[in-house]
């Protein structure tokens, strides 16, 4: 006890001669890391606002890629930006500022229809954007980490999503940019590709609407091989697709497409080390939007007769509407025209349940139907209120080369059951508060009856173009 | 040998005391930074007419600390923010001024507000309009609907006004009321005239959704608690005309019908009936009103005791106000400052 205690005490003094004053360390920065961090937001802002032309960016929502990837492209001042993409015809301005309230950060802080739409959410009603039941909407992010930025490249972190963005300094002007941009989101429609890479036959798939792109190498040499099949996430930009990372395909990598509207083609870049070639293959059935307008003569059975007579005839056009999206149906009625949806992938037309006007304080729908046989001669209906059913519209080939003209046939869409397809449409009216105000039938409602017959009902059979 | 383990004992001590006491200067310049912005005209006249009078910050830009990571929201859009900040020094501060006096508006007012684009959604389709923290900061939501509230027919709501009080500014009276209460407590009287009937979260199910006027309770959610009930009380008062409060009461002493009390008639709601008023019989009346009377007369005098303030001279003021903003008397863009 006595030897230790002075040993102790000897330990440490000696310990506090040799530790206890070592001096200022040398810092590894020479600035706090606040200060590094404004610096950093300064900078990043400097570079922001410097670039002339603006700047694309590569944003992809959701954590999983699940939505595809966007271009946007932006154009910063010190205070405000203005934000172009594919998805709006028009831009959006709002403010945006540089914090640091997780390390340097990048926010579009007020309100952009543009930046924001990812990140909308929504709940039972449609919200801005006409969606509904998106609460965590499509995990979008608008505030970004700023992990790099020099005047060739910023890039930044998404905070919710943890995405990585990319962003490039533009040497047009944002719109034209876009212009391109959009131009090529239009015109690649087609979702089905085949033709080869680097020589040997292969496939593409696209899927428009998540934008995701699936190459496959297709010749039995390499059925079962594990990359002879990849997919990925993409978007669209002015030459074409990029895709979110490079992939391998049989050992070869592909990061990005050309295409090449003439052929419906996409093909690989010039310079691009692996030769690819796939040319769009339209499906059966497939016409243009444009090909589609016209007159036509109409075949249908209506409500007033049975509904396994012989059909009639009447006179109808598809007239042009929102373009390559949604085409009107005019002389049905002179109270209504009823809009069709074009899908531009599969050239087919839909036919949904939709409100076509007002009678009194009622609101009129074009009410999708099921009808059966019922005793006797008379039918029995089954029809809803709803946007959700409908029927499809379809060129059908073999009856338009018989024909020489183009001939649509109806069949039934999205219906409550298999065991009720939809068959026609009849006008059933809504109260103002939401409940059913009946079927227009009886003659008080004959100057509404589609074709002026005596129903109030017609079930379609097919259309021919004169 | 003492000495010895004392002259080590001491210097031990003093290395301790001492050798780190060699710093090199302090740096003159700061670590803390904070985000410097430069003022918009917005932040000018928010400055002018929110900071400066009542100390109240309006927060219109998207802060990540002040937004509840729960739920995905999104930014206001900047000219929904700049009529939102119009709406309530119109309707709001400005009434409490003209009512109450400036000196009770600064004191009492909430000290923040935070707007943001959309409503947060429940993953059940559900939404929350505006909350309160701790009687200091207010949460303004779904400022990107105002346009649609303003012009009308948002969710239904045909009249503008009774769009923007539901959505917007009745929370701002009801969160108020809170605030008032925290500071002076309201009469225990309040919480004895429906004792047995409040129901905490069960509210908004479907079983209190259709007799809560007849049990006495000017809204639903006025059944969750005493406090909620005190505080929907007075924002529901002065931000509806007595006609309206006159329809309220009415129904809630109507006469009770075969169609509440026959089971094959009532299929939907005869549960709720029969557990509320188990004695009723057809012909009588529900007595409703007595109850809503009694809270909105204790209210009354809470405020006027307390506060010095007269509801119904309130509710002048927030109606005459409220029909100077729908007739379009009131600009909400102009940026001027006076």
């Amino acid at each position: 006890m006595k030897r230790t205690i002075p040993i102790l005490l000897a330990a440490a003094f000696l310990g506090g001669i040799f530790s206890g004053c070592v001096q200022d360390e040398a810092p590894v920065f020479d600035k706090s890391a606040s200060l590094r961090v404004k610096d950093a937001m300064d900078n990043t802002q400097r570079i922001l606002v410097a670039a002339e032309y603006g700047w694309k960016m590569y944003y992809y929502p959701h954590p999983d890629l699940d939505y595809g990837g966007y271009l946007f492209t932006l154009k910063f001042t010190d205070k405000e930006v203005e934000a172009w993409s594919d998805l709006f015809p028009t831009s959006s301005k709002s403010l945006y500022r540089m914090t640091s309230d997780n390390g340097p950060v990048l926010s579009f802080d007020t309100g952009n229809e543009v930046l924001h739409y990812f990140a909308t959410p929504s709940g039972s009603g449609k919200n801005l954007y006409g969606e509904s039941g998106l609460y965590q909407a499509h995990k979008g992010d608008f505030e970004f980490l700023i992990m790099k930025a020099t005047p060739e490249e910023i890039i930044l972190k998404g905070k919710r999503s943890g995405n990585i963005l990319q962003m490039y300094p533009l040497s047009e002007s944002p719109e034209s940019f876009i212009q391109k941009t959009t131009k090529n989101y239009e015109d690649i429609f087609v979702s089905s590709y085949t033709g080869t890479i680097n020589g040997e036959p292969a496939t593409g798939y696209l899927d428009l609407s998540k934008r995701w792109i699936t190459l496959t190498l297709s010749s039995e040499s390499h059925a079962g091989e594990d990359d002879a099949s990849a997919k990925v996430p993409y978007l669209y930009t002015e030459y074409g697709i990029l895709f979110h990372d490079p992939v391998t395909v049989g050992g070869l990598t592909i990061d990005a497409l050309e295409w090449d509207n003439d052929t419906q083609s996409l093909v690989s870049r010039s310079g691009a080390p692996v030769a690819v070639n796939l040319k769009g293959q339209l499906p059966p059935g497939w016409r243009s939007y444009n090909d589609l307008l016209g007159d036509y003569d109409l075949l249908f059975n209506d409500s007033g007769e049975s509904w396994w007579s012989a059909p009639r005839h009447a006179n109808i056009s598809l007239v042009q509407d929102e373009y390559k999206k949604t085409m009107l149906m005019t002389g049905v009625n002179d109270h209504y025209t009823i809009k069709l949806t074009y899908d531009m992938s599969s050239g087919h037309m839909a036919m949904m349940g939709q409100i076509i006007g007002e009678y009194g304080v009622n609101s009129v729908y074009w009410a999708p139907l099921f009808a059966r046989k019922g005793s006797g001669n008379g039918m029995t209906y089954s029809g809803w209120r709803s946007t959700d059913y409908g029927m499809q519209l379809y060129v059908d080939d073999e009856a338009s080369a018989e024909a020489g003209t183009t001939v649509i046939k109806f069949e039934s869409g999205p219906n409550p059951s298999a065991t009720q397809p939809i068959t026609g449409f009849g006008l059933l009216m809504q109260t103002p508060s939401g409940a059913s105000g009946g079927w227009m039938t009886g003659n008080a409602y004959a100057d509404w009856f589609p074709f002026g017959y005596r129903g109030y009902a017609v079930f379609w059979v097919s259309m021919t173009k004169k | 040998m003492k000495r010895l383990y004392l002259i080590l004992s001491a210097l031990a001590a003093s290395l301790l005391l001492v050798c780190c006491q060699q710093e090199a200067p302090l740096n003159p310049e700061s670590v803390i930074t904070l985000d410097q912005r430069e003022m918009n005209d917005f932040d000018k006249w928010l400055e002018a007419n929110y900071v400066n009078p009542y100390n109240i910050q309006v927060k219109y830009r998207f802060e990540m600390n002040e937004s509840d990571f729960t739920y995905y929201t999104i930014p206001a859009n900047l000219d929904c923010s700049i009529k939102m900040a119009h709406l309530v020094k119109y309707l709001c501060i400005d009434t409490y001024d003209e009512v109450g006096g400036v000196r009770f508006t600064q004191k009492y007012f909430p000290k923040e507000f935070f707007y943001i684009g959309e409503w947060e959604y429940k993953n059940n389709g559900t939404y929350l309009l505006g909350t309160a923290e701790g009687g200091k900061k207010i949460l303004l939501s779904g400022l990107n609907y105002l346009p649609q509230v303003l012009s009308g027919g948002y969710q239904g709501y045909s009249d503008p006004a009774a769009a923007l009080n539901h959505f917007y500014i009745k929370t701002i009276h009801h969160e108020f009321t809170h605030i008032l209460n925290q500071t002076k407590d309201f009469p225990v009287e309040f919480t004895q005239v429906t004792p047995t009937s409040y129901i905490t979260e069960s509210w908004s199910t479907a079983n209190y959704n259709t007799y809560y006027r007849q049990r006495g309770f000017l809204s639903t959610y006025a059944q969750h608690s005493d406090r909620e009930d005190f505080a929907e009380c007075l924002s529901l008062y002065v931000t509806n005309t007595e006609e309206t409060f006159q329809n309220w009461l009415a129904q809630a002493s109507r006469e009770v019908t075969e169609e509440d009390t026959d089971p094959a008639q009532n299929k939907n709601h005869i549960d709720e009936f029969q557990s509320s008023f188990p004695k009723m019989r057809a012909g009588e009346h529900f007595e409703g009103d007595k109850l809503i009377l009694a809270k909105i007369e204790l209210v009354r005098k809470y405020m006027q005791e307390t506060f010095n303030i007269d509801i119904d001279q309130l509710r002048a003021a927030v109606l005459r106000r409220q029909s100077e903003v729908m007739s379009g008397k009131v600009d909400l863009t102009s940026l001027e400052i006076n």
